[in-house]
């Protein structure tokens, strides 16, 4: 058979037969763990995807394997690689590993015949496609399409398009992107593909030679050996090769396997659950392509053909009367006739979907090819769903595959009826895409076995208009710090800032951090550098700061005696006729210098903290302030102490707080404050304020107020904030806070009751037992009784993207080696994280 | 599972038994059951089929008795109707089985075809015919020579895929241009500057600048024949010696 098309011009092809067809190129819709209204709403989508396309059409679904280098491009996307050599490495290193994972995803592909009006228009058009061929047969050059006849088919074609739900985003295919797909089905198995080209790239037409032409070979006949009896003996092998042998470098031969849908569950199968294209992408590491040739007729034409059925039934039952009994097989039929009839009566707009679905594996040989081919089958086969490679008819369900080919005649016997209410509960069209279309690569996306990836770039969502900070919690060394780490250090790679509390005894995120960049690491316990609000800021935000937090750390009111004296004395103008003191320079002021009524009872109290060594940090003259540009500053607050909540709300135990405890609460405070000031100073350079166990911070509500403010505002400034947690309803501060945080993450919580919060906040069923017992149980599943993770069962999770996607993810730590080696080292004898679990993956 | 989930499911199923249930035939159209009966309508065609064969050729296979004879009949179409009743019910058409297992078996035979063009292979065959080469005798600023040194060697330098010109006279040219003093020149061909080697489809077509730079009579060798020509005539093999 030659390939069919005679002409094309933007989505439309003219071709042998005569028909012309209208290709689209679709969307899927979001599915996968979205919650159940969602998955009703994508059936709802597919059954006016199916009322819209009368007659038949073809959907297809090409899995293509994505190309590292596109993947890595899409890391790179928008920095200056020359400027940020850490980041080419890391891109570099990206390359090599996605060469092992193979990540792909799937284009749908919906191509419509045209209907002929009138007996004119079906004679006109045949007469042209049989003049093309005389024209071809005797080497004449092909002849156009005349303007009118175009422009009638771009209406005709337009019309159904616009039947389309919007959802599915039906984009006219384009000639360069059918040359894609016919280039898409040589060579099948092979991983040549290139990216589908854009809609954008080539417009224009295309010559007829760019389809170019192959040798399609069932049998594989032509890798029979050259003599002996094998040569001339048939292979009867159900195979089809596909070869292109007279080219200067012949690409290698791809050998395709069709099998065709035979039999579904008889006694149907339940929605949600029923969505049997999926188990296509069960396979790991194989692509499967797969097509749906679709006939679709009114309910009046079905319930006359159900008619001339029921006579025939009723003949049958005398037929057969003398069987003791007529069998289940016809009691079956009438029952099913029954009520195939009862559903289109019921609904007038309803329809019939004929459907023959296709199935094709493909390898770089033979014997994988056959593999691949029994592999699918018995996949399929553990749902009841029986699949058959009939032999023979390789070919021919190579072109059913085919957009503008006629449905060949073996797939009408493959043919399987249903209404379109019932057919749309397949779901065909759908996607599990998260996160963003470039930005670092965070994760692969693991909702299916076909693997995708996921984007996720803080800084490019200030631009949209969402905040980029994001939220995770799961058990300990479920792999939230190495989620963490990692991002933090991608951005600090791509030129941004991260400022990191560190509560960890060991400093754990303090040795990252100066693995990867030139970090500042401010040690409350034993700072050698200060924190001193009155130096880091300019002097009107520095006194604003410091009374911010001495009111607090003294116990005093904002308008009693010594809260109107500090407010007082560190006003810029009064500071500046004192030289500008510091604050342990306000404590010698307030002492000696200070003629104001109260000043000694205010220094004081202020020495009462001043010399203890836990409060060094900002009481301390000899100290330098830290660079505030310096690509990671940490904050170990590894020796503060915290009041409890009890202590806080309780207003006689917070009269008798103790010192550190008072202390510990204030340096939180100035923690936040010194974060937001440094990310909120420069609006172009994205800086990022990561805290892990964040209740350390959320259990103050001056903290909550910081984060919202990051929240909020952050993104026009150019600053995020990073959440860890184990539990996201006590941990992540209030209602407010919880709603706000646009991407979340959730890794494996073991308890029952942790579980349901996450998924709650995740905003998936909590009540979805499956998903349920598999965060629990199946996600990075400790095994063995020394509490393992398997290497390759590490960082799963899942995640919610600001769109409201849902999907299960693995987490990637850095590619390259040295970044790795700094992400995934935890401190021996860490108290905080298991290192067994975290030391590598 | 929840209440609300078990509610929001729903049963799917294809109608397809619906209208594809087997057909059996089972009594004759006055209503007299068939013995043996029901047959499907493939036992019923089939053994019609081998019934009617069997009658048409009585002449070749009715040989014996009239008791041994009506034995065979009877044993065929009854083995036939037999083979066909084991067949699977409301499974594939036979008649398209039978097909594809034929198209399978005769596949081996039929050509590979391209683009619906079948390939016939030739079998391998040696490329005989004898070449008699002449050498020019040397001349000094010669006639044969003249429109050679005309067209100036800067062509051959900038049509770097034509080492050698194929006139209309066979021979090679000598260079006309060749001083008196030199004695004669060891080789008649002139190295061919390598073929530039181009990863894309330039190799094969050629550029239309080209054709529109050069005269017809000066084109690079277009067709395959004239590269291969080409290349065996640039090969450093020696010619020949022969006067």
């Amino acid at each position: 058979m030659q390939q069919p098309n005679r002409l094309v011009t933007s989505n439309l092809r003219w071709t042998r037969s005569g028909v012309v067809w209208a290709d689209y190129v679709l969307t899927g819709i979001p599915y996968g763990y979205r919650p159940i209204e969602d998955r009703q709403t994508a059936r709802a989508m597919h059954k006016m995807l199916l009322r819209a396309l009368p007659g038949e059409s073809l959907l297809l679904s090409v899995a293509v394997s994505l190309d590292p280098m596109t993947i890595v491009e899409r890391m790179e996307r928008g920095v200056d690689l020359d400027l940020h050599p850490a980041w080419a490495d890391e891109c570099d290193a990206t390359i090599d590993r996605l060469e092992e994972i193979r990540p792909g995803q799937r284009i749908y592909w919906l191509s419509i015949p045209l209907a002929n009006h009138g007996f004119g228009d079906t004679i006109k058009s045949a007469t042209s496609a049989a003049w093309s061929s005389v024209a071809d047969l005797m080497g004449m050059p092909p002849s156009s399409i005349p303007v009118e006849e175009r422009e009638r088919r771009a209406a005709q074609a337009a019309q159904i398009a616009a039947a389309i739900p919007a959802f599915y985003d039906a984009t006219p295919a384009t000639p360069s992107q059918m040359v894609w797909l016919h280039q898409h089905a040589l060579q099948r198995g092979l991983g040549l593909d290139t990216d589908m080209p854009t809609a954008m790239e080539h417009p224009a037409g295309t010559a007829r030679g760019s389809f170019t032409a192959a040798r399609l070979d069932e049998g594989a006949q032509s890798d029979r050996p050259e003599s002996g009896w094998r040569a001339k003996a048939p292979t009867l092998s159900r195979v089809l090769k596909v070869d292109q042998p007279w080219e200067v470098t012949p690409p290698p031969a791809s050998y395709q396997c069709f099998l065709v849908l035979a039999a579904t569950p008889s006694g149907g199968t339940l929605f949600p659950g029923s969505e049997y294209l999926t188990l296509a992408d069960n396979l790991g590491g194989v692509d499967v392509d797969w097509a749906i040739r679709f006939k679709n007729s009114a309910a009046s034409e079905v319930l006359k053909k159900n008619r001339r059925a029921l006579v025939q039934m009723n003949d049958q039952y005398t037929q057969r009367e003398d069987e003791l009994s007529t069998g289940s097989v016809l009691d079956d039929a009438a029952v099913a006739l029954a009520e195939y009839n009862a559903l289109l009566e019921a609904d007038a707009m309803e329809m019939e979907v004929q459907s023959t679905t296709i199935f094709c594996v493909a390898a770089a040989d033979e014997e994988t090819a056959i593999a691949y081919q029994r592999e699918l089958a018995k996949e399929f086969e553990g749902s009841t769903y029986r699949l058959q490679a009939p032999i023979g008819f390789q070919e021919e369900l190579f072109w059913a595959m085919t957009p503008g080919v006629p449905t060949p005649a073996i797939c009408n016997e493959f043919a399987q009826i249903t209404t379109s209410e019932h057919f749309a509960a397949y779901v065909p069209v759908t996607r599990n895409d998260l996160g963003d279309g470039d930005g670092p690569l965070i994760a692969l996306n693991i909702s299916s076995a076909r693997t995708g990836v996921v984007h996720h770039d803080i800084a490019k969502k200030a631009s949209r208009d969402v905040s980029g900070s994001v939220g995770v919690c799961g058990n300990l060394g479920s792999g939230k710090s190495g989620y963490l780490k990692t991002t933090g250090n991608q951005v600090v790679d791509r030129g941004g800032q991260v400022i990191v509390v560190d509560r960890t005894p060991l400093g754990e995120y303090a040795l990252w951090a100066e693995a990867i960049t030139d970090a500042v690491v401010v040690d409350t316990a034993a700072p050698d550098v200060t924190m001193d609000p009155l130096r880091l800021f300019s002097p009107a935000r520095g006194g604003e700061v410091a009374v911010s937090i001495l009111l607090p750390l003294l116990q005093l009111q904002p308008d009693d005696r010594l809260g109107v004296l500090l407010s007082q004395v560190l006003e810029p103008e009064y500071r500046a006729r004192f030289g500008n003191f510091t604050t342990p320079g306000l404590v010698s002021h307030l002492e000696s210098e200070c003629t104001l009524d109260g000043a000694r009872e205010l220094a004081g109290k202020l020495k009462v903290y001043a010399t203890k060594s836990y409060a060094a940090a900002l009481f301390r003259a000899d100290l330098q302030p830290f660079n505030p540009r310096a690509g990671a500053i940490v904050f170990r607050t590894h020796t503060l102490e915290l009041p409890s909540e009890r202590e806080v709300e309780n207003e006689h135990l917070f009269k008798q707080m103790s010192l550190q405890k008072r202390v510990g609460r204030m340096m939180y405070t100035l923690i936040a404050q010194i974060a937001r000031g440094i990310c909120f100073a420069d609006p172009n350079t994205l800086a990022v304020f990561l805290l892990d166990e964040c209740h350390h911070l959320t259990r103050s509500s001056e903290g909550v107020e910081i984060i919202i403010d990051f929240i909020r505002d952050g993104r026009k400034h150019d600053a995020a904030v990073m959440l860890g947690s184990h539990d996201p309803e006590a941990d992540f501060g209030s209602e407010t806070l919880r709603g706000l945080i646009p991407t979340r993450l959730v890794f494996r919580q073991t308890d029952r009751r942790l579980a349901q919060k996450s998924l709650k906040w995740l905003g998936v069923g909590e009540n979805d037992l499956d998903l349920l017992k598999e965060l629990m149980e199946n996600t990075s599943p400790v095994e063995g009784k020394d509490g393992f993770v398997a290497p390759h069962r590490r960082g799963e999770g899942y995640m919610r993207d600001p769109a409201g996607n849902v999907g299960r993810i693995k987490v990637l730590l850095p590619a390259s080696e040295a970044r790795y080696q700094a992400a995934s080292t935890t401190p021996k004898e860490s108290t905080t994280e298991r290192a067994a679990e975290l030391a590598t993956w | 599972m929840t209440e609300q989930q078990a509610s929001s499911r729903s049963v799917v199923k294809m109608f397809t038994k619906a209208r594809n249930f087997p057909q059996l035939i089972g009594k004759a159209p006055d209503g007299r059951k068939i013995p043996g009966g029901p047959y499907t309508l493939t036992q019923f065609v089939g053994a019609g089929i081998a019934g009617g064969l069997l009658w048409l050729t009585q002449s070749l296979w009715a040989q014996g008795s009239v008791i041994t004879n009506g034995a065979i009949f009877l044993g065929i179409t009854g083995g036939t109707l037999w083979v066909l009743g084991r067949l699977p019910q409301g499974a594939r058409n036979p008649i398209s089985v039978v097909r594809g297992v034929g198209r399978a078996a005769t596949g081996a035979m039929s050509p590979s075809k391209i683009n619906g063009e079948p390939i016939r292979i030739k079998r391998p065959h040696a490329v005989l015919g004898s070449v008699i080469i002449l050498d020019t005798p040397p001349i000094h600023g010669g006639a044969i020579g003249e429109p050679t040194a005309a067209r100036a060697p800067r062509e051959r330098a900038e049509n770097a895929a034509a080492p050698v010109e194929l006139g209309n006279n066979a021979v090679p040219d000598a260079p006309a241009f060749r001083p008196l003093t030199q004695p004669r020149p060891e080789r008649k061909t002139v190295p061919a500057p390598a073929r530039p080697r181009a990863d894309d489809e330039r190799q094969r077509t050629q550029s239309p600048a080209l054709a529109e730079a050069f005269d017809l009579a000066n084109l690079a060798p277009a067709s395959s024949v004239q590269q291969l020509l080409a290349m065996a005539a640039a090969a450093p093999t020696p010619t020949r010696e022969k006067a």
